[in-house]
């Protein structure tokens, strides 16, 4: 069990001191192995808890349902991820850096797999720290520039501001129990006041909303995500963002016992991601800043189909239904993990060939590369929900089983209002995938200079990536019978065979309580397609087709001039919401930043840290100095002790 | 009895959906021309420039992608599918999906996406000027389409078509799905790109917009595949407003198309009352629209 963590610690250690190609190669090929072996472990575990002893710290760690399913999801986008990685720093000219890379990058993987299996509150913070750490070094990995430095703080910021009320959390709950285990946590949670039970939970919710980028805690996100290396975000996105929904889970149901205010307060947070990740989206004229707002806004449906089971499970006699619209958020999840790395993986092949990721410059490059296009034009249709990709299987289920619930009291409303602003949500999704994809693949192109030639090795894991898009979205059943034991395991309150009887291999079906059976057969739905449209191409087939030029209104113009600036590309919706985007204060009106919440959410941080800093003129540097002060305290404390005593 | 039942209504459903709807372009610049004291092309004339369009030699542009090539195909393939699926001469059909209503949404948003992915990687920068203009109008229609298909199905407590439909046939219409119905009429009208939401295409000032690299069997496809989806939607709403004459396998078919034909007149009215708006003009009428969906899913989650 300790086998893949000892590995990716001598993938580390080795990075580290080997320096140049060879260390970056070691650790990228350990990491690889590390992830199948995390794989294997998924596949296979059964439940299983053991104790890692090292000295006197005492680890327990745990295999349960859960976890096993969160491990498997993780190592798939690890695997390809570090098959990509393996040559995307040499062709992004950042070897340079090679070391440290290759020390926080196994970190980092480690660190993730070790939260989802760790039970114990203590050593929960302890990797929690490890985590945003590591990765705070790989987003500044390409430090010499200004702009990723800030970025890289202002993550570094947030990510420990979640972290102080994590701390506050678990400090809390094992101070009166004087245990970290979670079992111990959960005991004395149940004995705390309603109050400061509340409290506790709205501190653990924005922790996990902080780190997990959603609204209105989200500003860092698409600055991080512009200034790290595209492999880190690709893992950051596909991974690291889950990292909260699983601890959400674990914690809803193993610790706080599942709420109705705690589902709502989720629900609510997703509503407002998704909808404000994907008007964000839109505007975007940078294809990593796009990415990054979309992944608010996936992340926003996540969060909604994970509020609203925990609110549905609250209610008697919706306890299917519950089961259902949660491992619909899970199962969105996965997708998520599949084309979002995929997507951020295509726009760092864009960058190591064009060197750039502004979308007004970049256009036509499905000529270069073909391949590439193919893969990311699957990932796009896939976050678009096209059907039969797999982003439509899942958004599909969240819709029809948000909408089952009956009429009655304040929770339908808050699920159809939900829905309802999910599929608009949907909607601009699939505007801005359009955007993305046409304004780097078709079009005409900006590009100065020939576009580089970019390695087979990170093409491979983009294929790999499509190809599962498209597995999932066509057999859906596959995943849902994974998924759908796990969810029982933590939601024993319906029966195991209803969930599975919903499943048959090649169709899915959602049977909500109150709508007769029957079924949506995704593969009978693709074949229909293919058949109808086979029909019509074969009974209508265009004979030889002449090439031409691109007409453009009779006049010879350089095509390369024709290409229009990203920026106008929704500029007429964007007129319309401007109340909406200028939420933010004062910045110049093209640059869509964000509103400026560091100036309220960082800089009384950064003043704490100067006011604090002013302890330093203690410091003199005079050894007498120091035993005067050292005799001083040891004075105050004996008078202390006489006095009170 | 059932199975021949469900062929024939999928059947009756699907061919009304392909032939009628050139058939009704063709009333439309007939009473258009009328209106501006003209006489007006033959009513055959859309069908006519259809089959016009089939011995035509295609034109491709040499930096076309494969999407393009292929888009206009897999578009009607998704509206095709969704025809035979939709209930819209009688209450059963042949692809009986659960939950058929989101399905069917998905599939002609599906279509309009494709068609626009397909015209902008032609490459041409008119055709990326229509295709932006599409998606401004489609994120505000499709909103509105939404908001009210989920009244809908509040209302009836289903999201199966059919189900819908014989619920409604029971009891009188609801002042929410009135005006749902009425929502989706006027979405229907923008998506077939007409005056003064010709937007997209555009004619005298992108030269066709989306539209401008297709030629021959692909620009008959693609002009089909608008219609087709307009009339789905109509479709839709008209048996929202009407659902009694589904009841009957027989009726089902020309009251759907004495249905149709009424809001379609009114169209072919109501189009030369407008000069074509410009894009922030037309995005700001469709917050009407929105605004009058958001009035119908309070109304049904009122119970009205």
């Amino acid at each position: 069990m300790e086998l893949p963590f000892i590995m990716l610690g001598v993938a580390a250690i080795l990075g580290a001191l080997i320096p140049g190609r060879w260390g970056h190669r070691i650790s990228c090929l350990l990491s690889i192995v590390a992830s199948v072996i995390f794989m294997f472990l998924a596949l296979t575990g059964g439940g299983e808890s053991f104790t890692l002893l090292y000295g006197i710290a005492e680890m327990p760690f745990s295999l349960d349902k859960m976890t096993s399913l969160f491990m498997l999801i993780f190592s798939v986008p690890y695997l390809l991820v570090s098959m990509y990685t393996f040559k995307f720093l040499e062709e992004r000219n950042l070897l340079r850096w090679s070391r440290m890379h290759s020390f926080c990058y196994p970190v980092f993987l480690a660190s993730m797999f070790a939260i989802l299996m760790i039970r114990s509150g203590l050593w929960l913070i302890v990797f929690w720290e490890i985590m945003s750490l590591s990765s705070y070094f790989l987003v500044v990995l390409n430090h010499e520039s200004e702009e990723v430095r800030r970025a890289g703080f202002i993550y570094f910021v947030m990510s420990h501001v979640a972290e102080a009320l994590l701390i506050v959390v678990i400090a809390v709950l094992a101070a009166s129990s004087g245990s970290f285990a979670y079992d111990s946590l959960a005991i004395s949670y149940s004995r705390l006041e309603p109050s400061v039970a509340l409290a506790l939970l709205a501190c653990f919710l924005v922790a996990m909303a902080i780190k997990g980028g959603v609204v209105p805690l989200h500003f860092w996100l698409p600055r991080t995500y512009s200034a790290a290396p595209s492999n880190l975000t690709a893992l950051m996105s596909g991974v690291m963002e889950k990292v909260p929904v699983f601890l959400l889970l674990y914690f809803s149901f193993m610790v706080f016992g599942p709420s109705l205010i705690g589902g709502l307060a989720i629900a609510v947070l997703g509503i407002a991601s998704m909808v404000i990740g994907s008007l964000y989206a839109i505007a975007q004229v940078s294809s990593k800043r796009l990415l990054a707002y979309s992944t608010i806004g996936q992340v926003g449906y996540i969060w909604f189909a994970v509020g609203g089971g925990l609110v549905l499970y609250s209610i008697h006699g919706l306890e299917l239904l519950a089961a259902i619209l949660l491992s619909a958020g899970i199962f969105h999840l996965l997708n998520h993990a599949l084309f979002k790395p995929l997507l951020f993986m295509g726009v760092g092949e864009v960058v190591v060939g064009t060197g750039t990721d502004d979308l007004s410059a970049l256009g036509g490059l499905v000529r270069e590369m073909p391949l590439t296009a193919a893969a990311f034009l699957i990932g796009s249709l896939s976050l678009a929900g096209l059907p039969p990709f797999n982003g439509f299987a899942s958004k599909w289920s969240i819709y029809v089983s948000g909408i089952g619930c009956p009429l009655g009291g304040y929770v339908p409303v808050v699920l159809y209002v939900g829905v309802a602003l999910a599929m608009f949500a949907g909607t601009l999704t699939a505007t801005y995938s359009i955007k993305l994809y046409t304004e780097i693949f078709s079009g005409p192109s900006r590009i100065e200079g020939a576009v580089r030639r970019t390695s087979k090795v990170m093409l491979v894991p983009e294929l790999v990536l499509a190809a599962l898009c498209l597995v999932f979205g066509i057999l859906p059943g596959l995943a849902y019978s994974v998924i759908f034991p796990v969810v029982h395991s933590v939601m024993p309150l319906m029966s195991l065979s209803a969930l599975l009887g919903s499943i048959s291999f090649f169709s899915f079906l959602v049977i909500p309580s109150t709508i007769p059976v029957s079924s949506i057969s995704f593969l009978a739905l693709v074949v229909t397609i293919s058949v109808a449209t086979a029909a019509i191409y074969g009974a209508t087939r265009p004979s030889k087709a002449r090439l031409d030029e691109i007409w453009l209104g009779g006049y010879n113009h350089n095509l390369e001039d024709t290409k229009l600036p990203a920026s106008s590309f929704f500029s007429g919706l964007e007129d319309l919401l401007e109340t909406l985007y200028n939420l933010r204060i004062r910045i110049p009106r093209i640059s869509f930043s964000e509103p400026d919440a560091d100036r309220v959410l960082i800089r009384p941080w950064v003043r704490l840290g100067e006011i604090l800093g002013e302890v330093r003129r203690i410091q003199t540097g005079y050894l007498q100095f120091y035993t005067v002060v050292l005799l001083l305290l040891i004075i105050l404390a004996l008078l202390m002790g006489v006095i009170f005593t | 009895m059932t199975f021949v039942e469900q062929i024939l209504s999928s059947a009756a459903g699907a061919a009304l959906a392909v032939f009628l709807p050139p058939l009704y372009d063709g009333v439309h610049r007939k009473i258009r021309a009328r209106v501006h004291c003209r006489r007006g092309p033959p009513v055959l004339q859309t069908w006519y420039d259809i089959l016009k369009l089939m011995i035509k030699e295609d034109v491709v542009p040499k930096r076309a992608s494969p999407l393009f090539l292929t888009a206009p195909y897999i578009s009607l393939g998704y509206l095709v599918v969704a025809a035979v699926m939709m209930p819209m001469v009688y209450l059963t059909t042949v692809l009986n999906f659960t939950f058929d209503l989101v399905l069917l949404l998905y599939l002609l948003s599906s279509a309009s996406v494709l068609l626009v992915l397909g015209g902008m990687c032609s490459g041409n920068v008119f055709s990326f000027e229509g295709g932006r203009r599409e998606l401004m109008l489609a994120i505000m229609t499709e909103a509105a389409v939404i908001v009210s298909l989920i009244s809908i199905a509040v209302k009836c407590g289903t999201l199966r078509i059919s189900e819908i439909y014989s619920k409604l046939s029971s009891g009188f219409p609801s002042a929410s799905t009135i005006i749902a119905a009425v929502i989706l009429i006027m979405c229907a009208y923008i998506e077939g790109f007409r005056l003064p939401f010709e937007l997209p295409e555009a004619e005298p000032e992108i030269a066709g917009g989306t539209t401008i690299e297709y030629s021959g069997r692909r620009l008959a496809m693609f002009k089909l595949s608008i219609l087709v989806k307009q009339f789905l939607l109509v479709a839709l709403a008209v048996n929202v407003l009407e659902p009694w004459a589904m009841l009957n396998p027989i009726l089902g078919t020309p009251f759907l198309v004495v249905k149709t034909f009424v809001i379609y007149l009114i169209f072919a009215l109501s189009e030369p009352l407008f000069g074509r708006y410009r894009i922030e003009e037309a995005l700001k009428a469709l917050i009407l629209p929105y605004s009058l969906s958001a009035l119908s899913l309070t109304l049904a989650i009122l119970g009205v």
